[in-house]
């Protein structure tokens, strides 16, 4: 039976991100990735690094994504530094688009609470009306259904599968193993460390992280975790490659280094069904074309849906388990976004058990009152 | 290339590709007609300007994509000829007005 320091379960974005962080800090590290017949959200991604209002209600999470998107310019010239992989990283500020006085005062009323809950009254995402947005969208005309836009400067966006490719590449560069077509089946705590089995074979290793999106429901409880996840259907239009016309990224309309056009931001509840429907594909070309009238020009040559891993307070866990010390848990829908901290946090967490501070608000606990 | 009939004078369309003026059966794709008017390489890729020129003529390897009557990245194989037709190559990237 070959033996790890750690085992990741899962090769979406977030086990990549914590198994690039273990290898290049020296630990033989094994990736199990299920194959294509997961549902993987890190494969649907839209690509947003987006501080806006995450965290919305927990402190934390919105302390723990600041400080990603800071990191981010240097990690993306690390990944470049490190794999030569650019992963089209624009991080110019982004905007969240209100069609509606409704949406306006939802938008409003949650910068307040940003404001409001921000420790260090740094919070810097601000309302501006249609003619501000004119000007940061540098002449691409608002519809004139829009009444205004929430700018935050710290957002932006990545080519999601660029990433993912640069993580899984730096993850091997360092010796990490990366196993395809490996369902794993059961954690079995023994002795000092776990036996891992998959569909295929089993393997030892000291710590073993559950990185598995929506199969950590399963897996968590294996070794004293309970960690509820919920899936949540979004759907994407893709565009023909058209010249740059978007000047910035907006919450569900961004356009590609390639000049692809993609547009999204829709929320289901469906169960595990990843399917495309005429419906809602329908209401996100409507909603783009309010947005920005000249997309209805567009062409469309590509639609899919994706899953996202919700925890029921959407905030994500982090959490190691008291029952079986060495056996770590890691989900959230901000994967593209968390992935600067996710790689940074990795080697002191997992290798040496220092969680960051903040994670005190990511453990799974909360679920079990 | 040719075609191995000439066009029946009678119904044969007439259209412009890049500029160029030429006359085809009624029917044909117009991949066929840019082809036939001597225009090989019918778009440039829209990454690295690559050129490229119909290939699979059967709709499915978006090789031969044209812009047509001012409609960018069409499928010329899968465009039958009309009459007064207008039909670039398709450069790179579109443009879209703002």
């Amino acid at each position: 039976m070959r033996s790890f320091d750690v085992i990741i379960c899962g090769g979406g974005i977030i086990g990549p991100a914590l198994g690039y962080g273990t290898a290049r800090a020296g630990a033989s590290t094994l990736m199990l990735d299920e194959g294509d017949k997961a549902f993987r959200a890190a494969r649907g991604n839209f690509g947003l690094v987006w501080f806006h209002a995450k965290g919305l209600g927990c402190q934390a999470y919105s302390d723990w994504t600041r400080q990603s998107v800071d990191l981010y310019p240097a990690f993306s010239r690390q990944l470049k530094n490190d794999v030569g992989i650019d992963i089209d990283l624009k991080q110019n500020g982004g905007l969240e688009v209100c069609l509606s006085d409704e949406e306006a005062q939802m938008f409003k009323s949650e910068i307040e609470t940003m404001a409001s809950q921000s420790t260090d009254g740094a919070y810097s995402s601000k309302f501006i009306d249609p003619q501000q947005a004119n000007e940061i969208l540098n002449g691409l005309k608002l519809g004139p259904e829009v009444v205004g836009a929430v700018y935050c400067p710290l957002s932006g966006h990545v080519s999601p599968l660029k990433l993912l490719n640069a993580l899984h590449a730096g993850f091997q560069k360092y010796g990490g193993v990366y196993q395809a077509s490996s369902t794993v089946k059961e954690i079995i705590p023994s002795g000092e460390g776990f036996t891992i089995k998959t569909n295929t074979e089993s393997f030892s290793c000291k710590r073993v992280v559950i990185a598995a999106g929506l199969g950590v429901t399963t897996l968590a409880p294996q070794v004293g975790l309970n960690i509820p996840v919920f899936p949540e259907r979004g759907q994407i239009l893709v565009s023909e490659r058209i010249q740059p016309v978007l000047p910035l990224a907006i919450s569900g309309i961004r356009q590609t280094e390639e000049g692809s056009i993609l547009m999204g931001a829709s929320n289901e509840d469906v169960g595990f069904n990843s399917d495309t429907t005429g419906a809602v594909t329908t209401n996100i070309a409507k909603r783009a074309v309010a947005t920005f009238p000249v997309l209805g020009n567009l062409n469309l040559v590509r639609t899919w849906g994706a899953l996202r891993v919700l925890t029921p307070d959407h905030n994500p866990v982090y959490d190691q388990s008291s029952v079986h010390p060495g056996a770590f848990a890691a989900t959230s829908h901000s994967g593209v976004t968390l992935a600067a901290t996710n790689v940074d946090c990795a080697a002191d967490w997992i290798l040496e058990g220092r969680a960051p501070e903040l994670f005190q608000s990511f453990t799974s606990d909360r679920f079990s009152s | 290339m040719k075609t191995l009939h000439a066009p029946n004078p009678v119904t044969a369309v007439t259209l412009t590709i890049e500029g160029k003026s030429i006359s085809v059966d009624q029917g044909t794709s117009v991949a066929a007609a840019a082809l036939v008017s001597g225009l090989i390489i019918t778009r440039t890729t829209p990454v690295d300007g690559s050129r490229r020129a119909p290939y699979c003529l059967m709709g499915v390897c978006y090789e031969c994509l044209m812009t047509i009557d001012g409609v960018a990245n069409q499928r010329a194989c899968q465009t039958i000829v009309r009459e007064g037709m207008v039909v670039l190559r398709q450069d790179g990237k579109r443009e879209v007005m703002s």
